[in-house]
Parts: structure tokens; sequence; C-alpha cells
């Protein structure tokens, strides 16, 4: 049976390797173009053969091989490959760590969104007053954004750091109690404290998504509602929150996006720790990849996280629902 | 009221995103025992030897000159394909021209560092492990697709008569897209290559797996192995003037062409 299975997946493993030869496509590609202008066709796959060879060699195998290679115990240097199905995806499913993972990436996901679109929505109605400050903040919102993640991280670690931390020598001086192992070290508070860092990292951008939202919307409606006596939070929750369905659909996606590539931020401030209290997806594979060299489940790891992000992609669909605009839209004809 | 309000929150918005920055910066110009005795205070004597000891004890010096390599390495063989792969898919429809369009963006949404594992393997076989040629062609790869994005958005806005006026005159496929068009794409082509730069600049999921060697290792790199040192030599003020190294050089590009970069980073997100 064993023997059955190993010889299956080595036949599926050969036609995988001439199936993604990048050189199959370009002859697929070559049997596509239409017309018969020869020197048309040769300018077509000439600009495009060096980004699609290295696009395809790169980036998609790579993504196909993820998926294969989560069906084998295998310890990457070593040519023992075993295969075992499915039984690594299995397996997280009694995985404590995995389930501290899965735990961490949806509480970042659901506070880490609601947290990150309520305070973009706040703070992009009030920097539609050009005000002098409102020009200054919009030119250093997105500092966070372009500096180096490495740097947010390493900045936050200090940040939190128990005895010379500035949030800690603050808050002291406030009267604020923080646990004695410092904020990174307790099991309850570091996982808040990476939650806070991640919103200030990424609150920037999606001010100026939502920011570009508003602008977008029809002045002459709102000037409407204000004469028919519409106070601001009716206006806010009546036209603008309804109007700005797009955006919030972008602002989901990107969001889901963004805290499922959580890598770097963790990595800096608590390497996953104490005791794996602040395990990522990412973080968790690295160390199975690299640091155990358990290359097949750390493969594994991410096709279960591939999955997770589809399950949370498609509750965030049904979430949002319909654009108001739309149904309305089709309900007058 | 609400206009108070309003300025309000943008004051402690606006002090919450400069505070840990300006901490930073006048960190660097402390003594190690200014910074751990009183985090809050103003250094009582400008230390600039910090940054000197960051830039040659802490090997940030090399590590700057590595990633500048790689930066400017890279752009050179992406903006060229990137921007000649965006044209054809634009300019040239076939069939499955969209559908290469949309493999591009659908790079966009998945986090690159899931699959670095196949290519990890993928790398150590060919043997481009710490090599800078390795660095630059994955990171060639995991810019493309944005690249290709944004330029193909660019070149649609470009009219076709422009084509046929060059082919009348003469030109062949490849001579109406080095001369005519690819100038008239610059200004889009410069917002690109600025906005790749600051990516390729902070990039560190890829090159840590890919380039930990000290001959080839970028700043991101270089840094998060001082502060691992720096736990033990406990040399804070050297740390912090490192830190500083990393950062201000992008914080600078930003405040040249913030508003390029809004522009385009606006335009990537509403558009996908």
């Amino acid at each position: 049976m064993k023997k059955g299975l190993t010889r299956i997946a080595g036949v599926i493993g050969k036609a995988f390797k001439v199936v993604c030869r990048p050189f199959v496509i370009l002859i697929l590609f070559f049997a596509r173009l239409t017309g018969l202008d020869k020197a048309r066709n040769r300018f077509i796959v000439g600009a495009l053969s060096p980004a699609l060879l290295i696009y395809g060699f790169l980036v998609g195998v790579p993504l196909i091989q993820t998926f294969y290679y989560s069906l084998f115990r295998w310890r990457g240097v070593s040519t023992n490959m075993k295969f075992v199905g499915t039984k690594n995806l299995v397996e997280f499913a009694g995985d404590i760590h995995m389930r501290t993972v899965t735990i961490n990436q949806t509480l970042l996901l659901v506070c880490g969104g609601l947290m990150i679109v309520m305070l973009a929505v706040s703070v992009a109605h009030a920097l539609q007053n050009r005000t002098k400050l409102a020009r200054t903040v919009q030119a250093i919102m997105l500092f966070p954004q372009v500096v180096s993640m490495v740097v947010i991280g390493i900045m936050w670690n200090y940040m939190w750091h128990p005895s010379y931390g500035l949030l800690l020598v603050g808050g002291k001086q406030l009267g604020v109690q923080f646990p004695r192992d410092g904020v990174l070290g307790s099991l309850y508070w570091a996982n808040a404290a990476i939650l806070i860092a991640f919103v200030w990292h990424a609150l920037g951008f999606y001010v100026m998504i939502f920011g570009a939202g508003l602008k977008n919307i029809d002045g002459e409606v709102m000037e409407a509602a204000e004469i028919d006596g519409a106070s601001g939070w009716v206006r806010f929750r009546r036209i603008s929150w309804p109007l700005l369905w797009s955006v919030k659909r972008v602002a989901i996606i990107y969001i889901v996006a963004n805290v499922m590539g959580t890598f770097v931020l963790v990595q800096m401030m608590t390497k996953g720790g104490p005791d794996n209290a602040t395990q990522v997806f990412l973080t968790y594979m690295y160390e199975k990849g690299y640091e155990q060299s358990q290359m097949g489940q750390a493969s594994a790891i991410a096709v279960y996280s591939f999955l997770f992000a589809m399950v949370m992609g498609a509750v965030v669909w049904l979430v949002i629902g319909k654009n108001p605009e739309r149904a309305r839209r089709s309900r007058a004809i | 009221m609400t206009r108070f309000f309003g300025q309000l929150l943008l004051l402690v918005f606006g002090i919450s995103i400069v505070i840990p920055f300006l901490w930073i910066i006048v960190s660097s110009l402390k003594t190690s025992h200014e910074i751990t005795g009183t985090p809050w205070a103003l250094p009582a004597k400008a230390q600039w030897g910090n940054f000197t000891y960051a830039w040659s004890e802490g090997l940030i010096g090399s590590s700057f000159w590595n990633s500048v390599i790689a930066t400017i390495g890279t752009l050179a063989i992406l903006i060229p394909t990137g921007a000649m792969a965006a044209y054809v898919l634009v300019k040239y429809p076939f069939r499955g021209s969209k559908l290469i369009l949309n493999s591009f963006m659908g790079g966009l949404m998945f986090p690159n560092f899931l699959v670095t594992i196949p290519l990890y393997l993928l790398m150590s076989k060919l043997g481009m492990l710490d090599t800078r040629i390795g660095l630059i062609l994955v990171y060639v790869a995991y810019s493309l697709a944005f690249t290709v994005f944004v330029l193909s958005g660019f070149f649609e806005q470009l009219p076709n008569e422009l084509i046929e006026a060059s082919f009348i005159d003469g030109c062949t496929h490849s001579r109406c897209f080095w001369s005519v068009m690819f100038p008239l794409a610059k200004p889009g082509i410069l917002v690109v290559a600025i906005f790749n730069a600051i990516g390729l600049w902070n990039e560190y999921p890829l090159a840590k797996v890919l380039a930990q060697a000290d001959n080839v290792k970028t700043l991101p790199i270089g840094i998060a192995n001082m502060t691992e040192n720096q736990q033990y030599m406990g040399n804070w003020g050297g740390l912090f003037a490192g830190i500083v190294i990393v950062m201000l050089p992008i914080m600078i590009v930003y405040l040249i062409f913030k508003d390029q970069i809004q522009k385009t980073m606006l335009a990537g997100a509403l558009k996908g």
C-alpha cells in the first residue's frame, strides 16, 4: 500500500516537473498568438519572455511546489522524502501551537481590522478640514509605512522595554501598573503590544484610502442633507458610510493581506515567545522550516494559512455584503 | 465643536507618529548611560561617535553598500523587463494577455514569505544562496507584480495614434517602444522606480532566508544582527545610530517625492 502510494507520488512529481517548465508555457503561448504578422508576434514573445521566465521560475513554481512539498515528511537537504499525504495538515488539528497561531491571527484580523477602520475613518474625516495641522499630518502619516518593518519592530521592542522603554517609563509616571517581566515577556500583554504596534504601523495607509473615498463623495449630496437638517452623525451614518462601500471592500482585502503577511514585526518584537504565545503563521513556519528544518511541515503551514486566508476572505465578503448603491439603482429601474 | 475634536484627534495622531521616531533620533545622540537612565531627557552633549561606531564596528557601513548594490542592481533589471511586459500586455492584446496580466496581479495579494521554502531549496540547488545575483533575481521576480500592474496603467493612457504614427515613420516594434513609448512613460517609470527602491531598501524576510553572509547582507539584516549583538554588548547609542542610518535616507526620499508616492499608492490600492 505504502509502496504504491510512494510510486504514485513519484509519477505525479515527475509529471509536475514536466508541466511546470515555463518553456511549455512559452510554446503554448506561441501557438495561441493570433494574427499572421510575424514581426509583431516575435516582438510580443521577445518582450514578454524575460518577465514571464523570471516570474514563473521564482514565483509561480515555488507557489505550486509549496503545495507539493506539504505532502511529505522531509528535512529539506536530504533526499529522504517520505510521502505522508495530508497527514501533515491533519496533525495541525491537534497541535497546540497551531491553535495559538490561529487564535492570534484571528484576533489580529478582527481587533486590528476594527481598530484600523474606526480610527482611519475618524482621522480621514478630520483631515477633510484643510488646516495647517491637517497638511502636516498628511505629510508625515505614511512614515511608519515607508520605514523598514525591521526598524518598526526594533523600535516597538524598545518602546515596551521593561526598565527604560519610553511607554513604560511614561506610563509608570501616570501610575499605570505593568507586568513585572515586561510587557513583551507577559503571556497576556505581549499580543496586545504587538496589536498596538501593528495598528500604529498600518494606520496611515488606510487613512489615505478612506480620505480619497470621502473626497469622492459628491459635495451636493452632503449640502442637500445639511439643508434638510441632518446632523453630522446622521450624515455620516446615512450617507458617507454607505457610500464608502467600495473603499471599505478594498481596505478589508488589504487588511486580510497585511495580517496574513505579519512576520517581521513579531520576529523583531518577541520571536513568537514567550512560550510561543505570540506565534503567527509565518513565524511558526520560519521556526519549523529553518530552525527545525522540517521542510514538509513548514510547507503544510503555508498551505494551512492559504486555506485560512481564503476562509477569512469569504467570511469578510459575506459581512460587507452587497454594494448599497448598486442595489438602489437596480430597484429604480 | 466637531471641528475642535477633529483637530484634537489629528494632533494626537500626529504626535503618536512623530514621538517614536524622534525618540530614536534623539537616543542616537546619547550615551548608553543616558539612554537607560533618563529615556525622556535630551542628551547633555551630542554623541556623534555613535554613528562612526555603528558604521564601522557595527558593520552597518558594509551592509549599506550591499543594500545600495542590491537595490540598484534590481532596478536595472526590473525596470526594462517590467516595462516591456506591461507595454505588450496592454498595447498588443492577444488571446491570453488578460490572463497573464491577472496572474501578475494575483501575485500582489499573497505574502511572498509563504513560498520561501521551495524558493530557498531552489536557490541552494542552483548554488545561488548568499550571492548578490541570486538575491537580485529573486527581488526582480517579487517586484514584477507591482511594477507590471502600475506600469500597465501608465501605458494604457498613452494614445494608440502615437504607435501608428511611429510605424508610418518606419519604426520597428522594438524601436517604437524604446524611442517613443518608453520615454513618454518616464514620469510613471520614475515613480515606480522610487516606490520599488523604498521596498527593496527595507526588504527583510527574503534577504533573511537567502542572503545571510556578511559580504552580501543588506541593511535590514545588518541592523537586526546588530540588535541581537547589542543585548550582550550594551552599546545602545551605537544601535540607535544604526537604526537612524537605516531609516533616514528613506524618510528623506519620501519627503521629497511624497505627493507622487501617495498618488501611486492610492492608484494601486483603489484600482485593484
